[in-house]
């Protein structure tokens, strides 16, 4: 039982298709290329995701199954950004260009945003693409109400990326969350950002 | 076998694990069911007056499974001889451990009656003195929900004198079902760093 499709198959942005990660979609080798090449996330400034690359092409390929049980159980879904088109599934890390992730929490009609973009596509736009696209899904046709974005403390580019996005939407910071972020030696202090469904749609981001 | 103490004492409090053999499960049940004292209780908390026993059983068994596990630990208040209601239940309070967090956050109700005592700031010494110097975690947070003032001017207090910080909003944090909404909340800090340097005496008694 899968239930109806709750999260689009597909995305398109202005230059980049998105693909819904799960084992239909990509393969393990191709994931577990991907991720490497990013290296760990948590340490990248454009990104949000916490979790290291997998160690293994085994561990990739429980990470593509665990991809599909947490979009078929509505907890959240990840969109790989590509420059191949429809070539299902990916076969080539580096057409994987970023990503973007969306964490439903059902109970709070919120969702956690986290975007990823490769080193090659920074500064044009992609991330922002990626955040319209993720935000669009969450209120547009999830019906949810809130949308958050963070950032580390001390990552600059990340804040300075973060409060881009909060500005376009006509949202604002809300927290400092310390102790927030384990990452294994420590645990990272990190400000939340939020956009609410209505400002987004005053903010009438296409 | 989990690393809360099972009792400890305050200048004026005394505070016992929640569980089945040490608390009255009729006169628990008294205390949380419904009527117009519960009611000015629970209008800012996350759960509702216990129209049945078997919801206060419920309430219990979860906060055994919450110490087992090392999740929380959920301690009665009762004010020590001296106090007027010496003896009594006067609220439960809990300390959720998030330990990849390296935090606890702070959580209490009190019956109306002992409100206006000065208990939740001296409640609030106690569990922080424990989340630092017992179970060797690094922050102490604790929430209110938007709009509520007294817990506010109590949580501002204490926070103020052990050196911590207002951190911000929580937007749509607590989901209340029965009412079809989702209410925000104000969250504060304490470190440990901020806590040491504080110098506030939380006089902490812990049995062995």
């Amino acid at each position: 039982m899968t239930g109806p499709p709750l999260f689009p198959p597909e995305l398109t942005t202005d230059r980049r298709s998105l693909v819904r990660l799960g084992p239909d979609t990509v393969r393990p080798q191709t994931l577990y290329d991907y991720r490497n090449s990013v290296g760990n996330a948590s340490a990248d400034p454009y990104a949000y995701a916490d979790d290291a690359p997998p160690e293994t092409v085994w561990a990739a390929s429980d990470a593509l199954e665990a991809a599909r049980t947490r979009r078929e159980q509505r907890d959240g879904v990840e969109y790989l950004a590509t420059t191949e088109s429809a070539s299902e599934p990916l076969t080539d890390p580096t057409a994987i260009v970023g990503s973007v992730d969306l964490t439903t929490e059902w109970d709070r009609r919120t969702a956690r945003i986290r975007v990823t973009v490769s080193e090659s596509e920074r500064r044009t736009g992609l991330g922002t693409e990626l955040a319209d696209s993720a935000i669009s899904v969450a209120f547009d046709r999830l019906g949810l109400d809130v949308a958050l974005l963070d950032h580390a403390v001390g990552n600059d580019a990340g804040r300075g990326f973060v409060e881009s996005l909060v500005e376009r939407y006509g949202g604002q910071r809300d927290c400092l969350l310390r102790n927030w972020r384990p990452t294994g030696e420590s645990v990272l202090d990190v400000e939340r950002y939020a956009v609410t469904a209505e400002q987004f749609r005053e903010a009438s981001v296409e | 076998m989990t690393p809360f103490p099972e009792r400890f004492t305050a200048e004026r409090l005394r505070f016992e694990r929640l569980e089945g053999d040490a608390v009255d499960l009729f006169e628990l049940h008294d205390i949380c069911s419904p009527d117009e004292e519960t009611e000015s209780i629970t209008q800012y908390m996350p759960w509702d007056p216990h129209r049945t026993l078997d919801q206060t059983a419920e309430f219990v068994e979860w906060c055994e499974s919450g110490w087992e596990d090392g999740e929380h630990a959920a301690y009665l208040v009762r004010p020590r001889e001296g106090e007027d209601g010496a003896g009594e239940i006067a609220g439960v309070t809990r300390l959720e451990c998030d330990w990849d967090r390296r935090t606890a956050m702070l959580e209490l109700w009190l019956r109306e009656r002992f409100w206006g005592r000065g208990y939740s700031g001296e409640r609030a010494g106690a569990l922080i003195h424990v989340a630092f110097e017992e179970l060797g975690l690094d922050l102490v947070s604790v929430n209110h929900q938007d709009g509520n003032e007294l817990s506010r001017r109590a949580i501002e207090k204490y926070v103020d004198r052990f050196g911590g910080q207002y951190d911000g909003l929580l937007r749509n944090w607590g989901p209340r079902p029965a009412e079809g909404r989702v209410v925000d909340a104000h969250r504060y800090t304490i470190s440990r760093e901020q806590y040491r340097t504080s110098s506030a005496d939380a006089d902490v008694d812990v049995e062995r």
